[in-house]
């Protein structure tokens, strides 16, 4: 019982850090913020004080409106490399998995190849192919990513394909068409949902990771990597040009990846409870 | 199983085929061409001709295709653009300074994961394991170089106690010279007796250790942790338990044998990811491994090299998984093929 309630704890406090993120994402722009891109020499490197909350960088922006508008940028992209990478392997896992056959060998060889990278290594190779510029991050990521969710939904349609209903609508001569998209695929769904949910924060960690070493965000886009990318020669002495967006990335998907934890294990009734 | 294995490494080569003709299609969809690359921005039509003669871009794709794979075959993936030497022969090269730091952070990573995840499974609900738990969530979620940025700011800047950045101290290396027999920095001055090399080495290898183990050391804690909470509460244990077995012997050997082989998978899938993550981790502290070539081909529009890398690179990540595969059987004497 203690450990439910400590868990529930966690997962509450992490729904509120996350939930803060995102409103504050939400309303960066009329939060009447400094412009987190204007350049200004005279205000270069200031500590944190009341006047700029997470002091500025070496261009003199200000640190805390570039967090604030920076978790807009971050949340984003990657909604945008889950939801994509979900977009492209969902349709192919239904088709693999329902036809079978040929279609489903070509798939799982080309499947092969992609897992065949460690990692990380995928999205850099593509992102350097494509060029630096955070859609092209998004783009990398999300080609390297698909198919995992292709193989997650062929398996779900492979076991789904058996159940009687869709026998039944098999026996009543229903279109495989409209078997696939409406009986199969609804009911394969949850497995592509938790994994999406769970890669969202590591799609944050590796967008991040991206714009750190070049692939990703250019400015004047304001993003955490790119942000800690540019203290870089800076923050031996001036800690919090790193501190707070390296923070930022941290909390986010400390959170988000608590928050996905305890909302699966709630929903897994497989899993004993008690301490 | 010998013949298991055959079939595996066939299954490997054919993989790895396909992954060259990945990088192939790749390296053709380029926005650039390396003839612009190579020539320059005014070449005449001549030089161009010569030029596509000489990469073979005249012939059909088809033949450039089968060329590139028998080539790939031979170990040879064409010239760094930067460098004018074989890719090869530069992440050869480069390959020891990433084994060194790869290997000695995923051997603490395990020596460490593993029995903390005993300990905290073993200690289950108390404060320990929230501890502990709270370092695996927290391993994952923080960035890589932002992780190295922190420790470079308190063991650098802030205690003085470890270099930044580099492999070896340069000057040190000038004066006392190692001569190089494993590629590994630590074990070849340790052979040549050098102890002020082998002591720079060791101190320039901490903090890029750390900063690469984190999340996988969070990664194996957590799986040990959730596999011996299942095992322990097996028949089998409870057996152990009521005839008095040691705790020693339950924890360390009854609990943790049956969840060896499913750890060997995570210890597996954690190496991948150090590949991934030396990359950053090497960016970072300036490391001569192939991570950071791999940027430095990127930056300089050096695509056989970066493409040549990405094969070297996913070639060595399918042999180790084959190797964890095979160690299955070593391993738990249940499995047959």
């Amino acid at each position: 019982m203690s450990s439910w309630v400590r868990g529930n704890i966690f997962a509450a406090i992490s729904a509120f850090g996350l939930g803060s993120i995102v409103v504050l994402a939400l309303l960066a722009p009329y939060l009447g913020l400094a412009d987190p891109t204007q350049i200004d020499f005279a205000l270069k490197l200031l500590p944190p004080s009341a006047e700029h909350w997470f002091g500025t960088d070496g261009l003199g922006r200000d640190i805390f409106s570039g967090v604030v508008h920076g978790a807009r940028v971050s949340l984003l992209v990657a909604l945008g490399v889950v939801v994509i990478a979900a977009g492209i392997g969902i349709p192919i896992g239904l088709v693999a998995g329902y036809a079978g056959g040929w279609l489903d060998t070509i798939f799982m060889r080309i499947s092969d190849v992609f897992l065949a990278f460690p990692p990380l290594l995928l999205p850099i190779t593509l992102s350097a192919l494509l060029g630096p510029g955070l859609f092209n991050a998004l783009i990398a990521v999300a080609i390297s990513w698909f198919p995992w969710y292709a193989r997650i939904v062929r398996s779900t349609v492979l076991s789904v394909k058996s159940e009687l209903y869709v026998q039944a609508a098999r026996a009543i001569g229903t279109p495989p068409l409209s078997i696939a998209v409406r009986h199969v695929l609804p009911n394969s769904l949850s497995p592509v949902i938790v994994q999406a949910s769970m890669d969202f924060g590591f799609a944050i960690l590796t967008t991040a990771s991206l714009s750190f070493i070049g692939m990703g965000a250019v400015p004047p886009t304001v993003e955490w990597g790119l942000m800690v990318a540019s203290s870089r020669s800076v923050f031996l002495e001036y800690w919090w040009t790193a501190m707070f967006p390296g923070m930022a990335i941290f909390l986010t998907v400390f959170f988000a990846n608590v928050l996905v934890d305890s909302v699966r294990d709630s929903l897994d009734p497989k899993l004993e409870r008690k301490p | 199983m010998l013949g298991y294995f055959f079939r595996r490494l066939a299954m490997l080569a054919l993989i790895v085929v396909g992954v060259a003709i990945f990088t192939f299609v790749l390296s053709r969809a380029l926005p650039s061409s390396p003839i612009e690359m190579m020539l320059g921005s005014k070449p005449t039509a001549e030089q161009i001709a010569q030029a596509r003669a000489d990469l073979g871009l005249d012939r059909p794709v088809v033949i450039q295709l089968g060329r590139y794979i028998v080539q790939v075959a031979q170990g040879e993936f064409g010239t760094s653009l930067r460098t004018g030497r074989p890719v090869m022969e530069e992440v050869i090269q480069r390959l020891s300074a990433t084994a060194e730091l790869v290997s000695l952070a995923l051997l603490l990573a395990v020596a460490l994961g593993v029995p903390l995840g005993i300990l905290s499974a073993a200690q289950r609900g108390r404060w320990i394991d929230g501890l502990t738990r709270m370092l695996a969530v927290s391993g994952v979620a923080v960035p890589v170089f932002f992780l190295g940025i922190v420790l470079q700011m308190i063991f650098y800047g802030w205690l003085g106690w470890l270099p930044l950045q580099g492999r070896i101290d340069t000057n040190l290396i000038v004066d006392f010279p190692v001569p190089a027999h494993t590629g590994l920095l630590l074990i070849d001055s340790a052979l040549a007796g050098n102890t002020s090399a082998l002591k720079s080495a060791f101190s320039h290898l901490v903090l890029p250790t750390l900063t690469l183990m984190l999340a996988s050391l969070a990664t194996i804690l957590r799986a040990t942790r959730n596999m011996m909470i299942e095992v322990l509460g097996s028949d089998h244990i409870r057996a152990a338990r009521a005839y008095g077995a040691s705790r020693r012997s339950l924890y360390f050997k009854l609990a943790l044998k049956p969840t060896l082989v499913p750890l060997l998978t995570i210890i597996g899938l954690t190496y991948g990811f150090m590949l991934g993550g030396s990359v950053i981790t090497e960016v970072l502290f300036d490391w001569p491994g192939i991570g950071a070539y791999i940027v430095e081909s990127v930056v300089t529009n050096d695509y056989p090299a970066v493409l040549g890398v990405t094969l070297v690179i996913s070639t060595l990540y399918l042999l180790i998984n084959l190797v964890v595969d095979m160690l299955y059987f070593v391993l738990d004497p249940r499995i047959h093929v």
